[in-house]
């Protein structure tokens, strides 16, 4: 289980932004991370790594507590078990591909491992090459196998297959599917691409200016046929937050947990357990969840 | 001609170019990865040599050696330590000087490397001293070259420092620039001449280096797309 509920404030003035994530995932899945560009998709990537420390909250993988600012606890990247894969080849140019697989190792290095990770990505022989001489797929699949030398918990993929052309993409697709089904580790895959967020994933997230906004399998966040008319009908409501003039409720719409924020005057004494009508008011989804 | 200036000129060097690796690879790395907000601080430190007058540094330094100030007298009679008019003064001295001339190639290297680098090396549990070791310094080569090569040319070509700090005593601190002032003065205008030449030759040699190698250095990664 990946279980987080993090803070972060990254920058200031206009083009900083609140990041303020939560969310319990299963262990074992790939999932999907989508949202307009600026969402905040990426600093989550960073946060769950390490490579940023988040100003609240907690991180725990695996049962295992990564960072909690309550108990002033934060495991550095080089303490956590991540593998990441950057989008721009973050390969070392200095060091061949069978170089940059054994540096990952480095302290207990399992000749045997390496080799089924370079015939896994098919580069056994251009294991002796330097990245400046691979193309731009090599180079994407000889990181990938990096990232999975220390065999993590966590795999972290940032849009690791944007710069590359459709046909290369589909191939890595193919990597990605059979590295994960060999090694499982849960995996945070971040891509516009909702064909291959579909392809992909077991549950894809939306995140929309720094906020988790709908989370569901990509089915019924990229799919219409669990479509369900929220004007039409009445629904029982489960929590419900009021603040100045929103009011933020969670209720459930035939199998699916739905969150939605409506104007707080038109509902003055609604409360948990309530039947609600929403004909005719004005309302947004925030989230949507299957299987409530 | 007598080649102990020259030859003290190249030993200074040499010493002060160690020193400075030592030195200026993790003060640039620090003021490469670094957001403290007295970074901009220790880089108005770094780079005050290039804009003050040698003198402004060498009399400092002689003020701060002597033995009527306390650093001077702590090094004089606590540890037997006297920098003034002795080699280890000039190298202190030529430390200061060149510091810029080392910490500043190899910062622009670093700073210009793609973040993720580092970052890919931490995720894989590497240490920033491995990081540093065997992911960053491999991929800066040109600039780490370029610092070495022009600390070591500045160093030859000081003056002003070793002049405050040194004096100029015959085999322990007359350096070739201190020599070919000494000759002037003595109206000895040949032996001025061959120290001048000695050094603009061996200048020139040295900055052409840097070129010619960075140049070949930047078409073959240019050619590789890194």
């Amino acid at each position: 289980m990946l279980e987080f509920d993090l803070t972060k404030q990254f920058g200031k003035g206009e083009t900083g932004f609140l990041l303020d994530v939560k969310a319990q995932l299963p262990a074992g899945k790939i999932i999907g991370i989508f949202g307009p560009s600026g969402a905040g998709k990426s600093s989550l990537l960073r946060l769950l790594s390490g490579l940023e420390k988040a100003d609240r909250g907690f991180l725990k993988v695996n049962n295992t507590i990564w960072s909690d600012t309550k108990e002033r606890l934060f495991l550095k990247p080089q303490q956590r078990t991540v593998g990441y894969l950057f989008q721009n080849y973050s390969l070392f140019p200095n060091m061949t591909v069978a170089q940059n697989l054994a540096f990952a190792a480095e302290k207990n290095i399992d000749r045997d491992q390496l080799k089924e990770l370079l015939a896994a990505t098919q580069l056994t022989d251009k294991k002796n090459q330097y990245p400046k001489s691979l193309s731009g797929g090599e180079q994407q699949r000889a990181a990938l196998a990096r990232a999975l030398v220390r065999r993590p918990s966590l795999l972290l993929l940032d849009e690791p297959l944007a710069a590359l052309d459709e046909e290369i993409r589909q191939s890595l697709q193919t990597y990605i599917l059979a590295l994960h089904e060999r090694f499982q580790p849960t995996t945070l895959l971040v891509s516009h691409d909702r064909q291959e967020l579909a392809k992909l994933c077991d549950l894809v997230i939306e995140i929309a200016a720094g906020n988790i906004v709908q989370m569901g399998t990509p089915d019924l966040l990229f799919g219409d046929t669990q479509t369900i008319d929220l004007t039409e009908g009445s629904f029982r409501v489960l929590t419900l937050t009021r603040s100045e003039n929103k009011l933020i409720v969670e209720l459930i719409a035939g199998h699916q947990k739905i969150k939605i924020a409506l104007n707080s005057a038109s509902y003055p004494t609604l409360k948990s357990g309530d039947l609600i009508q929403i004909k005719g008011a004005a309302f947004t989804l925030l989230s949507k969840k299957i299987n409530a | 001609m007598n080649y102990a200036p020259i030859i003290l000129s190249f030993q200074l060097a040499f010493v002060t170019t160690l020193c400075l690796l030592l030195i200026g690879i993790p003060l640039a790395y620090w003021l490469s990865e670094s957001r403290s907000p007295i970074k901009p601080v220790l880089e108005t430190i770094v780079s005050l040599p290039l804009v003050l007058p040698p003198t402004v540094i060498g009399f400092y330094l002689l003020l701060a050696f002597s033995p009527n100030s306390s650093v001077g007298y702590f090094l004089k009679n606590m540890l037997g330590i006297d920098f003034i008019f002795s080699f280890s003064g000039l190298v202190i001295g030529s430390i200061i000087y060149s510091l810029p001339f080392m910490v500043h190639p190899i910062q622009a290297g670093l700073h210009n490397l793609p973040k993720n680098l580092s970052e890919a090396a931490y995720v894989l549990g590497k240490s920033r001293w491995t990081t540093l070791q065997r992911v960053l310094l491999p991929n800066i080569k040109p600039a780490l070259f370029t610092g070495i090569v022009l600390s070591f040319a500045h160093t030859v070509g000081e003056f002003g420092v070793v002049l405050m700090i040194g004096g100029n005593i015959p085999g322990q601190t007359r350096v070739a620039s201190i020599a070919i002032y000494d000759q002037v003065e003595a109206m000895n205008y040949g032996a001025a001449h061959q120290y001048a030449l000695i050094l603009l030759t061996i200048s020139f040699v040295v900055l052409l280096m840097v070129y010619v190698v960075n140049g070949h250095y930047f078409k073959k990664t240019s050619r590789a797309g890194i």
